[in-house]
């Protein structure tokens, strides 16, 4: 039976089909330099600020163009007291300015929407000068009202903010939590109270970023406030008060923020900042995915690269027109603990004994079998493996970039396995049956596991060299990955696991009095001791008393000393395991001047204000 | 014909209901809550949290959540807010669901535009090499994980700059004109189309030429060709179209699988759509933006069905009153 | 193999050997099938090394090529590879140390191992002498030997397919049957439940399940987890084809004579009916397979599938997709990528032939 190779309908068929084929290559062909349209050089319309504030710079800038970075998630809202993930904040940091910033390379405190600020000679009261003139991005003035009404805010016990903890101290008597107090006495003074001197007061009051209060006064009086500002508000009507406002919010694809007219920001000449005209969070959600589009020129600036990446990223510098910043140590830390958290109670109220069991527990509670394990650990392979050669020991929370707190006499337990032996030997553990496991001194193998987050392959990686060391020295020590809101639930709740590999990041500023709760043993993060209602022992309390000191003085050399003397405790008690920690890089495209990146968030836009394109690269 | 409409719309409700339960349930039984991931930062204190608890409802007990959750749908249209976002739950949604429904229907497109030619070719060329080099070439591309594919053609925009590298929208896309726009989009909706739209070609096409074969035996058609008409007419002027009708049931089917199950094109080529926001919300214990999204999903699920169903009502009248 | 010249064969497995045979496609699907599994079971053996052998001196290092004649020109008759050495000037990091032949050894001894858990060895198909190493795909993230990763991941991968089908087609046949046969309430119920499970998208379903699972299990176990909520997805799909066909059974004349003489539903079901909707069974787990195998490695694409240490070809995708992996160490990415498009490629071909001999005309339902 012959048949005819194509039939009329057929062949239209496949005609149509070949013409959007063809129409899609054309398409595609036809793209490149997305529409770049000769901009109008920039003027600024508004009147000079009567109080600006003159931003330091390494270089002056021009005036100019966009800046595209990768986000691997969308804002989920743009009202900074209720977001609560990085997503949020990152584009949030842009949108609202506050009192005081912190200086990314000195740590210091700067001034921003006050000018200046005095400490009464209590230390426990500081009064601060705002700008004269200073305007949100709808032209309203921003008053000490305004202030006032965004300390409101974050300390509003229905809105349960974690910045309301910074600006509360529980009351030594009671136990309960006692708010700083403010007011108001004029439109451009503001004043802060706190029941005790406190270290971090100013970055404590620098965390409250200040919202208008004529637009969403009424919102909050009426118990809405939660959902004002959310990702469907129309860009007009929501109005900012630092450098950028918003130009559009895509969900889930982009948000755009443009310049925000009345800044009062400026550069040593008096030019209004910022200098670019819109910054443009692009959502990529798969990392490769966002390193491909950096390569084809669709975003400027990468964050999260993989220490894997770097020798090629190192390569590819001047075919690729970017430059790869080195930022040294990350902030970002790594370490190991053990579980030494009683039982959850039961229905008497009383915890029947420790959550791992009373054989672990007897192992864990040792600190030479906590120290032996320090021991095992091979930090060099660690450094070679999964970071791939760039990283770095690491002994506390505040690691070697961090200029301001870095202590380099801190000393850590590192690789000695014999030192390991040793120290297990002495305190009964053996091999009794040649199987390569030690057994304790009741006969019990010394196996446990180590839970991490499933989701993050390089901490899969690290524990499996971990155990891979461990069982060198006869410890059999098995891998448990866990769901991260599951590892969280055991961590944090229900105390079901032996070992734990996690890490934190870093806080702004990166000061270690910002981690107290994971310092002082009645704190919420002390994680091998969640919440003590007094400290466990000697060295707990003696840790508690030097974090008191911390916080509560504003004396540096003092706070200092006491940080030394609370790292060399937990250092010698080996509380936490100490891992390397990543050396930073992150690509960033050379056309762009004044570009800085810092360990701390936001890594790349925290001076986002004083970026610029340099000119003869206007373009794509 | 009316009636059996009716009773098939009606039964989408219990079955929505039913979705709701069992989705409520596999989330109260994973561990946590909502606000386990936000009690990671060591700032918040535990009286926040508690507030916080208080502010979701997450104090409540689990049946008392959701029968609050059935009142507010019932009674006000409301289904919940999202606690990430503090917003509706279809206001996070909205955008999500028509840009799954856009890849999706361009993935049909794919598909169909090219399971019919292929299926009628080798249908008429059965059991020669045509036939069966077609059939090898779709079963490669379904052999190949969706994850290597997606990484491949990624990474091929990304070398030639053919095509842009992921996303929806170049990031200048709102100072472009309409036409422009949508130009714009259709260029981004190339390679997540492709890389979709591939997958179920070769059961399509199979089905295709299944159908066709069975047709073309019958007397009809004997008789077509007895008249001296043309094989290509006989085959696309009168086969094809009684052909097709078994198959314009699989066009709701496909739709509806197709809603979720782009979900790993969408990450590789960051294409907004409703997956992620979904997963997402499904890690965080985000309960009723899961819900919704769920909801949503299975509701373009039934109504594909729906409609396929009612199709073949109408093809075949049998049905609706068998 | 001759063909009888005279009349063909007539009895039915005859007919579909012959059917079968016809398409070669389908028997080198087959055939294939075969060698993997047999890969698979014989893992221990044909790996070189234990499945979470880490080596931290070579970590991402390239493959180790095969040779039989070396740079002084000898000729060694087991093959050899080169020794090699750091060379941050190469584009792997490493290079051959051509003065330095490693003859490879055959049934060499290595890491014991036991098959099926009991008889113990210590022989593996090929090997290299410590400390050297033989990398036939190279080596991963953490110096681990990728084909012998690939080896065991292929226990994991392709016994997720088999013993995922075998439950959820237990429990679709099973309900299937009851609820065509027995009708009334039981047929609605299940009907109701079948139509639930089946409006969920899938993914979201597994994602929520997995969340459930009791969590501190060892990976192996994670995969068994897996398996059971894989299942619990794909009985509703064959249970309601089953159900229709059971149906139209029931209608038969044989079915109606048990029933006369007092046969028990039970039995009636298991007897008369089932066999009946064997070839379509069949057909349809075959094609189901692939399904498993995929949606492992999707799960594992989201970080719930099978966890280190132990190896899937998911999560080796999973973790290959990094550029850096793309850039210098593409075998990572493609050994996997292969096994499962070679596994994958051989069910549907070989699914496709049976289906061809065992029910050409299609008639108990196309829909894959």
């Amino acid at each position: 039976m012959r048949i005819e190779t194509k039939g009329r309908g057929h062949f239209a068929r496949a005609l149509a089909a070949g013409a959007v084929l063809a129409l899609a290559a054309a398409l595609g062909g036809a793209g490149g330099c997305g529409g770049a349209k000769p901009q109008a050089p920039w003027v600024d319309h508004e009147p000079p600020p009567p109080d600006p504030m003159v931003t330091p710079m390494a270089e002056i800038g021009v005036h100019g163009g966009r800046f595209r970075i990768g986000a691997t998630t969308g804002p989920k809202t743009l009202n900074p007291v209720v977001a609560n993930e990085n997503s949020s904040n990152d584009v949030c940091g842009r949108l609202y300015t506050s009192l005081t910033d912190v200086d990314y390379t000195t740590g210091d405190d700067v001034a921003l929407l006050a000018k200046s600020w005095e400490f009464s000679p209590d230390d426990r009261t500081v009064t601060f000068h705002l700008r004269h003139g200073a305007r949100f991005s709808d032209g309203h003035l921003i008053t000490s009202e305004d202030v006032k009404f965004s300390f409101d805010l974050y300390l509003d016990d229905t809105l349960a903010t974690s910045v309301a903890t910074m600006l509360s101290e529980p009351d030594p008597r009671t136990g309960r939590r006692v708010k700083f107090s403010y007011s108001a006495p004029d439109s451009y003074t503001f004043t802060v109270t706190s029941p005790r001197p406190d270290a971090l007061m100013l970055p404590a009051t620098g965390s409250v970023r200040i919202l208008p209060k004529h637009v969403l006064g009424a919102a909050y009086a009426e118990g809405r406030f939660a959902s004002a500002y959310g990702i469907d508000t129309p860009p007009e009507s929501l109005v900012t008060s630092g450098p950028w406002r918003l130009k559009e919010l895509v969900p889930n694809e982009k948000v755009e923020l443009e310049r925000n007219p009345y800044w009062f920001g400026v550069d040593a000449n008096g030019s209004r900042l910022p200098y670019l005209d819109a910054i443009v969070f692009v959502v990529t959600k798969d990392q490769s995915g966002a390193a491909l589009k950096f390569e084809a020129g669709e975003i400027d600036a990468l964050d999260n690269v993989s220490p894997a990446d770097y020798p090629a990223w190192e390569r590819g510098q001047k075919k690729g027109g970017y430059r790869l910043y080195d930022l040294g140590p990350s902030y970002n830390t790594n370490f190991l603990w053990f579980n030494l958290n009683p039982a959850p109670p039961g229905p008497d109220g009383r915890s029947p004994g420790p959550a791992v069991g009373k054989v672990k527990y007897a192992w864990f509670s040792k600190a030479d079998f906590r120290r032996a394990v320090s021991k095992a650990i091979d930090r060099d392979a660690l450094i070679a493996g999964p970071l791939h050669g760039f990283g770095f020991r690491n002994w506390s929370t505040m690691t070697r970039g961090n200029a301001k707190w870095y202590d380099s006499t801190i000393a850590g337990v590192d690789h000695d396995p014999e030192g390991a032996s040793r120290l297990l030997a002495g305190l009964g553990m053996k091999d009794r049956d040649g199987d390569g496991v030690l057994e304790d001194a009741q006969g019990n193998k010394v196996e446990f596991g180590i839970v991490t987050n499933a989701d993050n392959e390089w901490r899969q990686q690290m524990v499996n060299l971990i155990r891979d060391d461990l069982s060198k020295v006869g410890i059999r020590a098995s891998l448990v990955p866990l769901e991260f809101n599951t590892l969280l639930t055991r961590v944090r709740n229900d105390f079901q696991y032996d070992a734990c590999l996690l890490g934190l990041g870093s806080a702004v500023p990166a000061d270690p009095g910002m981690g107290q709760n994971v310092w002082k043993s009645s704190g919420s993060t002390h994680y091998w001791r969640l919440r003590s209602p007094k400290p466990a022992t000697a060295e707990e309390a003696r840790v508690d008393v030097l974090m008191d000191r911390l916080v509560h003085t504003r004396d540096f050399a003092a706070r200092r000393a006491a940080w030394h003397e609370i790292m060399q405790i937990v250092n010698d008690q080996c509380w936490l395991v100490w891992l390397p920690v990543m050396d930073l890089r992150l690509p960033i495209r050379s056309r762009f001047g004044n570009v800085a990146p810092s360990p701390m968030p936001h890594r790349i836009l925290w001076n986002s204000d004083r970026i610029f394109v340099r000119p003869g690269h206007r373009g794509s | 014909m009316r009636s059996y409409v009716l009773r098939r719309l009606l039964q989408v409700v219990p079955l929505l209901l039913g979705i709701s339960a069992l989705t409520f349930l596999l989330l109260q039984l994973a561990p946590g809550d909502f606000l386990t991931t936000v009690s990671e930062n060591p700032q918040v204190s535990a009286a926040a949290l508690e507030q916080m608890r208080r502010n979701f409802g997450l104090d409540q007990p689990w049946y008392v959540q959701y029968l609050l959750y059935l009142k507010n749908i019932f009674l006000h249209f409301d289904f919940g807010e999202s606690f990430a976002y503090h917003r509706p739950v279809f206001v996070v949604l909205r955008s999500g669901l028509l840009n799954t429904l856009l890849l999706a229907s361009a993935a049909m497109v794919v598909t169909w535009g090219l399971a019919i030619p292929l299926g009628v070719i080798a249908a008429v060329r059965q059991h020669t090499p045509v036939d069966r080099a077609l059939s090898v070439g779709a079963f490669v591309w379904l052999s190949l994980p969706e994850v290597l594919t997606g990484l491949l053609l990624l990474m091929l925009a990304a070398r030639t700059g053919w095509f842009p590298v992921g996303g929806m929208h170049s990031d200048d896309a709102s100072s472009m004109g309409a036409a422009a726009r949508a130009l714009d989009v259709a260029r981004h909706l190339v390679l997540p189309a492709v890389v979709v739209g591939l997958i179920p070609l070769a059961s399509r096409m199979r089905q295709m030429r299944a159908s066709l074969l069975d047709v073309l035996r019958l007397d009809y058609v004997t008789t077509a060709r007895a008249k001296g008409l043309s094989e290509g007419r006989v085959v696309v002027g009168h086969a094809l179209r009684n052909a097709m009708n078994p198959l314009i049931t699989l066009f709701g089917f496909t739709l509806g699988s197709l809603v979720s199950g782009s979900f790993v094109a969408e990450t590789i080529f960051s294409w907004p759509g409703l997956g992620s926001i979904t997963l997402e919300a499904l890690r965080s214990q985000d309960q009723y933006l899961v819900l919704g999204a769920v909801l949503m999903a299975s509701f373009v699920l039934v109504l594909g069905n729906l409609v396929a169903d009612l199709l073949l009502a109408v093809a075949d009248p049998r049905i609706a009153h068998g | 193999m001759a063909e009888p010249a005279a009349a063909p064969p007539h009895s039915p497995r005859a007919l579909f050997w012959r059917r079968f045979r016809r398409s070669p496609l389908a028997v080198a699907g087959g055939a294939l099938l075969i060698v993997l599994y047999a890969l698979a079971l014989f893992a221990p053996f044909v790996a070189p090394y234990a499945e979470n052998d880490i080596d931290r001196g070579r970590f991402y290092h390239p493959p180790t090529l095969l040779h039989w004649v070396d740079a002084s020109g000898r000729f060694h008759a087991g093959g050899f590879v080169y020794a090699t050495v750091r060379d941050p000037g190469s584009e792997s990091g490493w290079r051959e140390d051509r003065s330095r032949p490693v003859p490879l050894r055959w049934l060499a001894r290595g890491a014991r191992w036991k098959l099926l858990g009991l008889v113990p060895s210590d022989r593996h198909l090929f090997g290299v002498p410590a400390p050297e190493r033989v990398f036939v795909f190279g080596a991963d993230q953490l110096g681990r030997d990728v084909l012998t990763r690939a080896l065991f991941g292929a226990q994991v991968s392709l016994t997720v397919g088999l013993v995922g089908i075998a439950l959820s087609f237990a429990i679709g046949l099973l309900l299937g049957a009851i609820s065509g046969y027995v009708g009334g309430w039981v047929d609605e119920g299940l009907m109701r439940l079948t139509e639930l499970l089946l409006s969920i998208p899938a993914l979201y379903l597994i994602v929520a399940l997995r969340a459930v699972f009791p969590v501190q299990l060892p990976s192996r176990d994670v995969y068994l987890a897996l398996v059971v909520i894989l299942a619990l997805l794909g009985w509703a799909g064959l249970a309601r084809v089953i159900r229709g066909m059971v149906l139209g059974i029931r209608q038969h004349e044989y079915v109606l004579a048990a029933e006369a003489l007092g046969m028990s539903r039970t039995r009636i079901i298991v007897r008369h009916i089932l066999p009946n909707t064997l070839s379509f069974v069949v057909v349809a787990a075959t094609v189901a397979v692939p399904g498993y195998i995929l949606g492992e490695v999707v799960l594992s694409f989201l970080g719930m599938g099978v966890q280190e240490p132990a190896a899937s070809w998911g999560n080796m995708l999973a973790q290959a997709r990094s550029l850096a992996v793309l850039r210098s160490s593409a075998w990572m990415l493609y050994v996997p990528s292969l096994a499962i498009f070679a596994t994958v490629m051989a069910f549907n071909l070989f699914g496709d032939g049976l289906r061809d001999a065992l029910d050409p005309r299609g008639l108990t339902g196309g829909r894959a």
